[in-house]
């Protein structure tokens, strides 16, 4: 059991010192183990984005060996059926370095 | 919770290999045999990539609010501009052409005179082969 757990977090900790992290403009802390948060993409927001249309695209990173997805503004727009954009967010969601989600909220009618 | 000290390792070597790529340059590069940092571009909004494989879009632009107007996004005109490098592993020889991903160029290839906003697309197979695309969409 022990072996199979350093086993494990030997490949996790290679994973993560292989791959490169999430980089964004505004990054609160993260856990290691877990993280799931959203945070602001477009900080320098005007409109109050309560009670609007809310597009979403997505990339996702396996052990950080493996990234696809289309996370761009064009994908999220198009999503939500979105005209106008007026701000977005951002969401990451990491599972110990194996699954990792970035996720493009943007925000419009 | 044998696993975390590893972890931890793990999250070291990863700001290091940065560190190391930002402050030494090329001796940084070349310590950090597969850095995917210096594989792949530099944006504010990088999504984690691959080693193997990687192939994603994500923004560039993410300012949409701009005088309060909002950012119009149906209907566009879309350009591409793309730029692309071969990297040789362990030794961190590079070659990058093909080397105009302009705006402007992007711009020009869809005919575009108002840029609304613009995506990027990324693809690299083993940090050896990287294809940078920059998505213009406008009037």
């Amino acid at each position: 059991m022990v072996k199979k757990l350093l086993g494990l977090g030997a490949l996790a900790g290679a994973a993560l010192m292989l791959t490169g992290c999430l980089s964004a403009p505004v990054m609160p802390p993260y856990g290691i183990i877990y993280t799931d948060y959203k945070a602001p993409l477009d900080f320098d927001q005007e409109n109050s984005m309560v009670g609007m249309k809310e597009g979403r695209a997505a990339t996702v990173s396996y052990v950080g060996l493996v990234a696809m997805g289309d996370a761009s503004i064009k994908a999220a727009a198009e999503d939500g059926g979105i005209s106008t954009i007026y701000g977005a967010d951002y969401e990451y969601k990491n599972i110990v370095g194996i699954i990792q989600n970035y996720t493009t909220i943007v925000y419009g009618e | 919770m044998v696993c975390v000290p590893l972890f931890l390792v793990g999250m070291v070597g990863c700001s290091v290999s940065r560190s190391y790529s930002r402050a030494m340059g090329p001796v940084g590069s070349a310590m950090s045999v597969v850095d995917p940092n210096s594989a792949f571009l530099k944006t504010p909004v990088v999504p984690p990539p691959g080693v193997i494989y990687t192939n994603y879009k994500a923004p560039v632009d993410y300012d949409f609010s701009e005088h309060g107007m909002g950012t119009n996004a149906a209907d566009l005109k879309s350009g591409m501009s793309e730029v692309k490098r071969i990297n040789i592993p362990y030794v961190n020889l590079s070659f990058a052409w093909g080397g105009d991903a302009s705006l402007k160029t992007a711009a020009a290839d869809g005919g575009i005179n108002t840029i609304n906003f613009v995506d990027y697309e990324t693809f690299g197979i083993l940090t050896v082969y990287t294809r940078t695309r920059f998505h213009v969409y406008g009037e």
